[in-house]
């Protein structure tokens, strides 16, 4: 009966904080910067999240973001590249281009 | 004016077309990789040689020739040529700088995919071991959706002569980004009567009375062989009594029951099972699937499992159904016949519990039908 208890509860646990899992775009925001937030539509093929900073503050706290908005790209747990908004709330205007670039990087290699 | 509006429509019909081919590139073709490949490698060869002495008829007793009798085969090779787009799964490393169409992935096995969209591996190639020439192929074509999975796949391997062809279509329902389930229909069709026996069968029909049918030297009879009976007395009084064999143009091939069936019946068994065997079609049945996949990966702890269950609703749509496997309790006979479930598990997993400390296992384990194939493997390193 524990194997079985455990067995089930493992994918669980696998699920556990897995917004860094595989591929993944997380962009931290504020309700405040709204406007400046990039649409994660592009990157629909792999894991998005938006994180609000009143709903999830652990996660800020955790990931040290400092500025917002701010877009991260995880590929297994770690970070591959931060895009961080400049003193106008505006994030770099070539963040999803190099998204791409960085995630098409990470596809290319697993052929 | 006429010509603006051809040309206003000729330019969206090109951008349109650009924007489609590209698409299609992107989808399709963008990472594939195509191949062209082949090895040559030293054939099988005795330990030692094989010899034998030539006798002179005329002679007895001259010096004997010696002859090499040792098969000497000519270098095999393998020449193959295809096309590749299957991605690996993180904990797989990719052996070698180029394809050549030997990868083992597990991209053809587990039921979703290391990445979304299409997937594919169209190979064929040509190949000589110890002097026979096969062709081995490999069809394998599947799109994986968030919430989809189809897959089709063709699979021939010349040298065990086995083929085999499937089409699955399943809803996929991904929990959290890990694990997944997923469930729908598959279509496969196999060559082999699977678990079918001929000549047991009718080695062991009996009548009412618990009689023999076909007795096992009337399977002699319908290859044209005939038995005589014969009996001899020796000079010491012993009566010998017994069957002696001719072919069917009166040439004596065994002098007993014993040796006829030592010597010629193993090849009538199996002559008239290829017979009844060339005689059945190719099958194929349907039946619903279930799966569930399991992916976590660190650099530290990986782990893959994953599962497809065939349940037991099958049905024949191709296919002699008397001898089907869905029969094969009673050969011949007619109705809804024994269902059973196939399956397919795999597990990898591997562990590096510090630097210089690793524990790795792999496995996989497919029933279908009467057919089992297994592999595992398990190591422990330890770096010094």
């Amino acid at each position: 009966m524990k194997t079985w208890i455990i067995l089930l509860l493992f994918p669980i646990y696998l699920n556990a904080q897995n917004y860094k899992s595989d591929i993944s775009v997380v962009q931290f925001s504020a309700p405040f910067t709204k406007d400046s937030e990039i649409s994660l539509k592009p990157f629909k093929d792999y894991n998005t999240y938006t994180f609000c900073i009143t709903e999830k503050p652990k996660f800020f706290e955790k990931e040290k973001i400092l500025f917002l908005p701010t877009v991260i790209l995880f590929y297994n747990n770690k970070e591959v590249i931060r895009f961080e908004s400049d003193i106008s709330l505006k994030l770099p205007e070539d963040t999803e281009k190099v998204l791409t670039n960085h995630i098409d990087k990470i596809i290319e290699s697993k052929f | 004016m006429k010509k603006l509006i051809t040309l206003l429509t000729l330019l969206i019909s090109f951008n349109v077309q650009g924007q489609f081919f590209k698409e299609l590139y992107k989808d399709v073709f963008k990472y594939a990789t195509v191949y062209v490949a082949g090895d040559i490698n030293t054939p099988y060869e005795t330990q030692r040689p094989d010899y034998f002495v030539r006798t002179n008829p005329n002679n007895l007793y001259a010096v004997p020739e010696v002859i090499d009798n040792t098969v000497y085969h000519p270098y095999d090779y393998r020449i193959g040529i295809g096309i590749r787009k299957l991605a690996r799964f993180d904990y797989e490393i990719k052996g070698k700088h180029y394809y050549d169409g030997n990868e083992n992935t597990k991209a053809l096995s587990s039921p979703t995919a290391a990445v979304k969209g299409f997937e594919y591996l169209l190979h064929y190639e040509k190949e000589r071991e110890r002097s026979e020439e096969f062709v081995n192929s490999r069809f394998f074509i599947r799109h994986t959706g968030k919430n989809h999975i189809v897959k089709l796949e063709q699979r021939e391997q010349g040298n065990v002569g086995f083929k085999y062809q499937s089409a699955e279509v399943r809803g996929r329902l991904p929990i959290g980004s890990k694990v997944s389930i997923s469930a729908g229909v598959i279509a496969r069709s196999h060559q082999k009567a699977f678990g079918y026996n001929p000549i047991e069968i009718w080695l062991n029909e009996v009548d009412d009375q618990g009689n023999t049918v076909n007795p096992w030297y009337s399977l002699g009879f319908e290859y044209g062989y005939d038995d005589i009976y014969y009996s001899q007395n020796d000079e010491y009084g012993n009566t010998t009594n017994d069957w002696y064999w001719v072919d069917s143009e009166g040439i004596v091939v065994a002098h007993t029951d014993v040796q006829f069936r030592d010597l010629i019946f193993g090849d009538l068994m199996n002559r008239y099972n290829n017979e009844i065997w060339d005689q059945l079609d190719a099958y194929a049945e349907v039946a619903p699937i279930v799966g569930f996949d399991v992916y976590h990966h660190t650099d530290k702890f990986w782990l893959h499992s994953y599962a497809n269950w065939i349940l037991p609703y099958h049905k024949y749509f191709k296919g002699d159904e008397q001898y089907s496997y869905l029969q094969r309790n009673g050969w011949g006979s007619e109705g809804d016949g024994d269902q059973w479930s196939d399956y397919q598990f795999g597990l990898i997993t591997g562990w590096k519990l510090s630097k210089t400390l690793g524990i790795f296992i792999e496995g996989e384990y497919t029933k279908f039908w009467d057919q089992e194939i297994y592999n595992s493997s398990i190591g422990l390193n330890f770096r010094l």
